[in-house]
């Protein structure tokens, strides 16, 4: 990576590398989007995989936006 | 509108402490703009600290491509890499407090002490330049000239440009706000729709 930015590297990066927040895959009627759980519960998106660029202006579906609460995940027995 | 703010982020994600601009997101809504027949024209707003040149580049190359009517408009910072994105708009305003840094770029992470990691990050340089170049009115060996410059930058070699110095220099066209910019952009979109080629540059 080429960084070509008036920052140094020690202020964008930061003392410590970043948790990776868990992300899920969403295939609902919406466009296809990558969400993450953030804290308490919150859902956002983080990004979104559709292959029509109309979802890209959609203001539901920008990064960082509220994403509607994903149903619990079931469980893997029983 | 489309707003560059913070770090344009690349390939890797950044800290959540920066505010970024992601590309994966950028560049589809390019491609949206462009295909839509109600969209006349759009003004992009950069308050940018620069970021990954790659990443940078493509934006700026979208840009600069789209027949859609563009205005870019340098906020308080177009430093960087923000630099080309700012002069791939048809037109460019810069308001009178904004500024705009010209320095080399750097390689972070390991580095390999060998010829050929100059040769990339001189042919990376370079590829900035040439694109920054042809889309202003700033000569190469005066851009390089302000990129290489020392004693004017505390802890890096380069240039730092206010308001009406960059359209002094060439690399942005105006000193202006947002009543100009829009201005400008309701004129171009105007005159695509009167079937003239407008004031595009190119």
């Amino acid at each position: 990576m080429v960084l070509y930015s008036i920052l140094p590297p020690e202020t964008i990066f930061g003392p410590e590398p970043r948790e990776p927040l868990p992300c899920e895959f969403v295939l609902d009627q919406g466009p296809a989007r990558i969400v993450a759980r953030v804290h308490e519960g919150r859902v956002v998106v983080e990004r979104v995989a559709s292959t029509d660029p109309r979802h890209f202006l959609d203001a539901r579906y920008q990064p960082g936006a509220d994403a509607p609460a994903l149903p619990a995940a079931p469980p893997l027995w029983g | 509108m489309l707003t560059v703010v913070g770090q344009v982020e690349g390939h890797v994600s950044l800290p959540s402490q920066n505010k970024t601009t992601r590309y994966e997101h950028v560049l589809p809504q390019l491609v949206a703009i462009e295909q839509d027949p109600d969209i006349e024209g759009l003004l992009v707003l950069l308050n940018t600290v620069g970021g990954d040149v790659e990443a940078g580049l493509a934006i700026a190359e979208l840009i600069a491509s789209m027949r859609t009517p563009t205005v870019s408009l340098v906020l308080g910072g177009g430093h960087s890499i923000g630099v080309p994105i700012s002069v791939a708009a048809d037109r460019s305003f810069i308001v009178p407090s904004a500024t705009m840094t010209i320095h080399p770029i750097r390689l972070s992470g390991m580095v390999i002490g060998v010829p050929q990691t100059y040769e990339y990050l001189d042919k990376m340089q370079d590829r900035v330049v040439q694109f920054v170049v042809s889309h202003c009115g700033m000569s190469q060996e005066r851009y390089r000239e302000l990129m290489f410059r020392t004693g004017e930058l505390a802890r890096d070699v380069g240039t730092i440009l206010v308001g009406k110095d960059a359209v002094r220099e060439g690399l942005i066209h105006e000193v202006g706000g947002m009543a100009a910019a829009l201005d400008a952009l309701r004129g171009m979109a105007g005159a695509a729709h009167g079937g003239e080629s407008g004031t595009r540059r190119r």
